[in-house]
């Protein structure tokens, strides 16, 4: 049978050692409850909104993707190598020459629909996708007069490749960013650019953003 | 090329108006209660009681960077050879990708009187740091990067008159990456070098009640080679300029408002001076407004100012324990007040709008050292500070 010890004989010396280690106690046990209380009451920017994807989808209005001019276009990083295709409708836009990626100008091709007001610009960027495509929406933002609608968004195609969305509007003009990962370090950057009227939701953007993939 | 811009008439009245406002709180600071000038040493620095440190356990969480565990540890005058050292260790603890290492050390002195050397190291990792761009009109939208890299600092300086006169020259070496125009990760290993000259005409080095600080900071032309590496990368757009040179003026008055309570006032401006090419945004600095993430507000001109309430309680009591060897002073509790803003222009525009932080916080005095814990708000939200040192 255990023998319990009376609680006169350890009570002193608890007593004894109590004005230190209380102290210490209370402002360690005062900073971490801080701390955590600032963790759980959210203070951190961590998990401020759902990360999961949301589908590009098939796109809304007309007219219609033809299936039949449909023209494949490769991605193409600065060293001229091919690190992924992507697709678009050739009897809705017209490619816009543009000059050979350069580390100044990483631009590698252009879509235009004059009669539609829309225009697609092709960019290769280096390091995580979310990166280049915020700070160019902050830039826009800070010295176009741009407003940043939302806090950005993540993407999924139907090749199942994540893209970071940020949108963005000037009084008719309407910018939508979307920007991937591809191969290793390198990725694409769509910018969509519609005016006076918002058809960045029209099927032909959705194809050209579905159908990227490495 | 443009050089800085014409100065308005407000600016250029409150240039000729900062010496009387300086000497002014030199007076005020300075006369203090008993009237000494310069106030004199509450306690010598130089014979601060050995082996006395601070080993804390901490979690944190850091707006846009994570929830992360480690320990802050600061130690003064170890083995009394005058020498001060501190460290950190962290990592995440949850889904955040952060490692944290750094350590310093201060007052390593070489046997030429008065001089002496600080030294810092650091190597980081936080897996989701979110930034802002520089800018007056900068967006309240978060930049993420993945932070990698490795800090290094070499100071020496030269102290006089139980260390109210101190000079000091820092050549630090970067090696990471920073963001082009276009927000692409480049690879960046790069030197900066800057001048201090501070004037200390307080009652006591660590935590002042009474007197007044004036300090001066201008950044320098730095090495491209030195025993911490070589420079290799594009000058960035997105960190500081190097063609210009930032000034960094400040002013504090501390001020013991009853016998238990402090009022420390600082005072701050800065600005970047030299040719940049039209419509570059210079970074020249950022006030350090509690209530904001650390640079959140850059610009080439700046202004900072903020007071602080700081009530003593004093508790002179020995702790022995594991986290903690020395006399733990007082406990404070701070209540403060900052406004600040920044500009492309020396104008009235360093005035408008003025961003507000405001916030409280608790500080534990272990002689030489100060810990301090700040909640601030502002209005893109609360910051969180567990740290080693006052604001100011």
């Amino acid at each position: 049978m255990r023998s319990e010890r009376p609680p006169s004989a350890r009570l002193p010396r608890l007593r004894r050692a109590s004005p230190v280690l209380r102290l210490a106690a209370r402002l360690a046990a005062l900073l971490v409850a801080l701390a955590l209380g600032m963790a759980l009451a959210g203070c951190g920017a961590l998990g401020k909104k759902d990360e999961t994807p949301t589908p590009f989808g098939p796109g809304a209005g007309v007219p219609p993707v033809d299936a039949a001019s449909t023209t494949p276009l490769s991605i193409v990083a600065l060293d001229s190598t091919s690190i992924g295709t992507l697709s678009y409708d050739a009897a809705y836009f017209t490619p816009v020459p543009v000059p050979p990626p350069t580390p100044a100008n990483t631009q590698f091709a252009a879509l235009t629909n004059a009669a539609a007001g829309l225009g697609l610009q092709f960019q290769i960027i280096f390091g995580r996708p979310d990166t280049p495509c915020r700070f160019q929406a902050a830039l826009a933002a800070r010295d176009l007069g741009f407003t940043i609608l939302g806090d950005g968004d993540k993407r999924i195609n139907d090749q199942g490749l994540e893209f970071d969305e940020v949108l963005l509007v000037r009084g008719p003009e309407h910018w939508r960013l979307d920007c991937a990962q591809l191969v290793g370090n390198v990725g694409i950057e769509v910018l969509s650019i519609s005016s006076p009227t918002d058809v960045l939701g029209t099927p032909q953007v959705h194809y050209v953003l579905n159908s990227i993939h490495p | 090329m443009t050089g800085p811009p014409a100065r308005c008439p407000l600016v250029v009245l409150l240039a000729a108006l900062l010496p009387a406002l300086l000497a002014a709180l030199l007076l005020l600071g300075t006369a203090g209660p008993a009237g000494a000038f310069p106030p004199e040493r509450r306690r010598s620095y130089e014979q601060r009681t050995p082996n006395e440190y601070l080993a804390l356990p901490a979690v944190a969480s850091l707006p846009g960077i994570g929830v992360f565990a480690g320990i802050i540890a600061s130690a003064s005058n170890v083995a009394d050879t005058g020498v001060d050292a501190a460290g950190t260790v962290a990592e995440s603890i949850d889904k955040s990708d952060i490692s944290v290492r750094a350590a310093a050390l201060r007052d390593v002195t070489v046997g030429v009187p008065h001089l002496s050397f600080d030294y810092q190291y650091a190597d980081i990792r936080l897996g989701n740091l979110e930034t802002f761009l520089p800018g007056r009109n900068s967006p309240n939208f978060t930049i993420p990067i993945t932070a990698r890299f490795k800090f290094q600092l070499l100071r020496p300086i030269v102290r006089f008159w139980e260390r109210r006169i101190e000079v000091s020259y820092t050549l630090a070496f970067f090696k990471g990456f920073d963001l082009s125009t276009s927000g692409n990760e480049e690879p960046l290993r790069s030197h900066s070098a800057s001048a201090n000259v501070l004037l200390d005409l307080t009652d006591d080095v660590v935590d002042p009640h009474v007197g007044t600080r004036l300090q001066f900071n201008t950044t320098l032309p730095a090495p491209h080679k030195s025993i911490f590496g070589e420079d290799a990368g594009a000058t960035s757009t997105f960190g500081r300029n190097h063609e210009v040179r930032v000034h960094n003026y400040g002013a504090t008055l501390y001020w013991p408002l009853t016998r238990r309570t402090v009022l420390a006032w600082n005072n701050e401006y800065f600005e970047a001076v030299g040719s940049v090419p039209p419509g570059t945004v210079v970074r020249g600095g950022s006030p350090p407004l509690r209530g904001y993430p650390a640079n959140r507000w850059s610009d080439r001109y700046g202004v900072f100012s903020g007071a602080e309430a700081r009530y003593i309680y004093p508790l002179g009591r020995h702790l022995d324990i594991l986290i903690a060897h020395g006399v733990l002073e007082a406990l404070q509790v701070a209540l403060f007040y900052e406004v600040g803003q920044v500009s492309p222009d020396p104008n009235h525009s360093l005035f408008d709008h003025l961003h507000q932080s405001y916030g409280a916080g608790m500080r534990a005095l272990f002689e030489a050292i100060v810990l301090r814990f700040d909640l601030a708000n502002s209005d893109e939200g609360v910051q969180t500070h567990l740290t080693i040192g006052h604001a100011f």
